[in-house]
Order: C-alpha cells, then structure tokens, then sequence
C-alpha cells in the first residue's frame, strides 16, 4: 500500500468537542476528520468539495508528545444584540506543545502532489491544528510502500481500543472518543474509543492481541482509519 | 496582489501584565510547566487594531458606543454600517472588504447576514523565551470604596517583571485569492507599522512593552515554513534572572543559513531592529530598517 509519512506539530491545538458550545473542550489528540482537514489544507481543497475529495483517504495517527490539557479564558464578542453586554468570558481547553506523526494511503497521484507540497514547503492554505491561531509546522518524512504485518503483537499508532487485547506494562495509558468519520455538512457521524502510550514522557507501543491488521512502517505498526 | 510571507516579532514586556487569564486571578497567560508567559493572538491584534484606529484607518472589530452610552454588538454595528454607507446584504462582504483593513487581513465573521471571511494574515500565540516570574502586588489607592470607611481601597494585581517573547505571523496570499480578497503591499506594510508602533504606542497600568526585532522574510514563489524559529535569543544571565534587553543577544545564524538554503525562493528579507538590542550573524543581503 503506497503510504507518505509527516509530521505536525504547532504550540498549541484545539481539537473541538461538538457537543460544547461556549465551553470548549478539546479531544486529547488530533482525529482523522482533522488530519482530512490539514491534508485538504496543503492541496487547497475547498471545504466543499473536501467530503467528496478525501473519502478514499486512509489516515494513521501517532501521538508524539505526550499530552498535556490546561484550560484559560477567552474574551469573546457578544453577536447577540444585547444592549450592555459586548464581550464575555469562556473557558477554552487546549492542548500545549502537540506534535504527531501522521500516514497517509490515497491515490498514487495525490500522494505525489502531497509530497511534492510538503517537500517543498508549499502547502495552498496555511496548515493549523484546529484553529487558525494555533499553526503548524509540517514536515516530511517518507514515502513507503506499507505491508500487513503477519501475527502483529503491538501497535505504535493511536488504535480503536476494540480490536486490540491489552497486555498491560509499565506504560501510561491515554485513552478518548474520538470521532473518526464525518458527513458532507461536516457533522461527525462515528466515534471510536482509541488508545496510545507513553513511557517516561516518550512515545512507546501498545502489546497486545491485535483484532484487525496493521502496516509496517519504518519499524511501526500502524493502524489505518478508513 | 502581495507575495506570501512570514514574520518572527521578538518583543519583551517590563513590569507588566502583557495578557491577562480571567480564570485565574487574572495572572499573566502562562504555562505551569514550563513558567513561560503566553500571549494570545487576539491580544496581539488588538495593539494593532488600536494603532489602526489611532491613524485613521477604518477598524470593524472595535467597541463602539450607541447614543444611550450603551456598548454597541456586532449585529447592530453591522446595520450601522449598512445604513451609513447604503450597501445591501449581498455587497456588504466586498464593501468590508474595501473599506476595513482589519477584515481584509485578518477575516471577520459576521452573524447577520451570516457569512465568515478566513483572514488571509494569521497570528500564532506567542510563548516567552524565558521562563518569567509572576509577581502578586497590592497598593493603596486615593479613594474608599464608599461612605463611612476610614481606609482607602486596596488594589492587587498580578505583574511580570520581565518576559521577552517571539510572534510568529504568516501571509498567505492563496488564502487571500481563492476568497478574491486583493491585499496590496501597502496593507502589509501598514501591517508591519502597526504592529511596531500598536506595540510601543499602547501604554497602561498592566501594559509595557517594545518591539525589539521584526524579521519578514516575503517569498518570491509561495511558500510557508510554518514556524520561522530562525532567531536564537542568548541571555548572558540565567534565563529566570533575565530584568532587561541589555541582557539579551540576538543570533541571526539560522536566519542566515534559512536564507542561503531557499535563496531562489525568497525575494528579500527584512529586519527592523530597535537601537538597544544587539544582533549578531546579521548578512549584509538583509534590508535593515532601524525601529
């Protein structure tokens, strides 16, 4: 399976929850309606025709850096035509120093343009992790062809928590419901429990008894949302 | 129609609050991990909206106040401006356009009529590099809160001594196309001014702060790095002990070596220095502008 392989990191992200309206919290790691969103960004997709152009994306997501919430006030401007009310306070969470390693499965030919657009530092749009304040840097890594690993016992990229066994170890455990797959107005419409570790602040791979397969890519194992 | 460009705003803040966090006691933005200060971008562009307001260009997000003393929202700001100018629903985004410059680069969003603009100019939170003290002070102030008190008020606030900061920006002149917003040269320069003089110019209690270094680096073909982090700030104390920008040097090496790599991509790179920083790997391609 032709497979590109970057990574995105910024200060900050905010990965809205929908279901929050002035209290916006965020989901603990960048989702793959998200990552559809930051590709459609370095190829200039418009947001209209972005349901239609990414729906033969495969995306795998690894969590880089290990997650850290904090949540501040926001001002924000009443639209309401309130007489003596012009802006409020809310709380945003947000998360601080994001960074991930995203892979991707598409078509040959938009791949080659993927990669050329990061290679060459030209993304159409600028690339951000959820909102435009927070930019992201992006660089590439590598473009592969990815093979199913035979009888695969851990797993380095985030993986819905159901088609996986835990062997439990001395490694911290994150876990959240993320959505994974969203409809031509936008809305999310399927939501896995995913998870992914850490080991003294790095990184480190899930065992376990895998239910689904997963690729070999530059030594990971990763799981692929369709 | 402007080349795409990205901007790194060294600035330091002196016995100040430079954004506060309502949440919390209204202490300066600040990460508890790490201690260093943040600094939101709205707040960035509000030092530049004022400047802007100050020099007579037309600012859409502003508080305004109605005939009844009454602060004013943006739907009834919005109908203000419709009828002040005549324009109907379907020509008031071109007419925002046209005539506010904080919209063309920085977006909008309206609710009635709905629609948004991206801003074409995005600001990135700003971090501080060194890990800043946050100070708790309270003073005496002139007056008693109300009858019959034998003591004044007492005022408490939370102040930074010293936080130097860098904001990254970047221009996008394909965000600005594909919405057929046409940003000139002269707004980005207007841009540039506004954020060099919106910072010095914008003075309060909780408020000081100065532009030490701007490094605009305007592409030839488009192009976005996405951070610019090319400016390394060497602090000849320890970082937490840091109080003033004599302390502080300025390494353009990376800079340099950014520019010799992408030299058939970028078309000029511009430095504004403030007189009382001292800059070191400076190329002599670079245009300096002294602030």
């Amino acid at each position: 399976m032709d497979c590109l392989v970057f990574r995105a990191k910024s200060g900050y992200a905010k990965f809205r929850k929908p279901y929050t309206t002035t209290s916006a919290l965020t989901f603990l790691c960048i989702h793959p309606p998200a990552v559809k969103g930051l590709i459609g960004a370095v190829m200039g997709i418009d947001k209209t025709d972005l349901y239609k152009e990414s729906s033969n994306l495969k995306i795998g997501i690894q969590v880089l850096s290990p997650v850290r919430k904090d949540m501040q006030t926001l001002k924000l401007v009443s639209m309401k035509a309130e007489r003596d009310l012009f802006s409020f306070p809310v709380n945003a969470e947000f998360l601080r120093d994001p960074e991930y390693r995203i892979f991707v499965s598409w078509l040959p030919d938009k791949l080659d343009e993927l990669e050329e657009r990061l290679n060459k530092q030209q993304p159409v749009f600028t690339p951000y992790l959820g909102v435009s304040e927070y930019i992201a840097k992006l660089s590439y890594e590598s473009r592969c062809d990815a093979e199913i690993i035979n009888s695969a016992n851990s797993v380095e990229s985030i993986i819905p928590s159901r088609f996986i066994n835990i062997q439990h170890s001395d490694y911290r455990i994150f876990t959240d419901n993320i959505p994974v797959c969203n409809n031509e107005k936008r809305e999310y419409t399927g939501y896995e429990k995913v998870l992914f570790a850490f080991r003294n602040g790095n990184a480190c791979s899930i065992k376990g008894d895998l239910k689904r397969d997963v690729y070999g890519i530059d030594g990971n194992a990763v799981f692929f949302f369709k | 129609m402007a080349n795409t460009r990205e901007y790194l705003l060294i600035w330091d803040s002196t016995m100040a609050n430079p954004n506060g966090d309502m949440l919390n006691d209204n202490k300066p933005r600040h990460d508890e991990v790490t201690g260093q200060l943040e600094v939101s971008d709205v707040r960035i562009k509000r030092f530049i909206r004022d400047e802007w307001q100050a020099t007579g260009h037309n600012v859409l997000v502003r508080t305004k106040k109605d005939e009844g003393g009454k602060v004013m929202s943006c739907t009834s700001l919005i109908k203000e401006i419709m009828k002040d100018s005549g324009v109907k629903e379907d020509d008031l985004p071109g007419h925002l356009l046209n005539e506010y410059i904080d919209v063309r680069l920085f977006g909008a969003v309206i609710t009635k009529p709905k629609y948004d603009i991206t801003g074409p100019l995005q600001v990135m939170w700003s971090k501080s590099v060194n890990p800043a003290e946050i100070k708790f002070m309270q003073g005496n102030s002139a007056y008693a809160s109300g009858e019959g008190k034998s003591q004044s008020t007492i005022w408490s606030k939370y102040i930074s001594p010293y936080a130097l900061f860098k904001t990254y920006a970047v221009f996008n002149d394909n965000a600005a196309k594909r919405q057929g917003i046409e940003v000139s040269e002269e707004d980005l320069n207007e841009f540039t001014k506004a954020l060099i003089n919106g910072l010095i110019n914008y003075r309060s209690t909780s408020k000081n702060q100065m532009p030490r270094l701007l490094v605009e680096v305007v592409y030839k073909e488009h192009r976005i790095d996405g951070e610019l982090n090319y400016v390394d700030v060497n602090f000849d104390t320890d970082k937490e002990e840091v109080r003033d920008i004599s302390q502080v040097t300025l390494d353009l090496e990376k800079l340099s070596r950014y520019y010799e790599n992408k030299k058939d991509a970028i078309d000029t790179v511009r430095i504004y220095r403030h007189g009382s920083v001292r800059v070191e790997n400076l190329l002599e391609d670079f245009e300096v502008i002294e602030i």
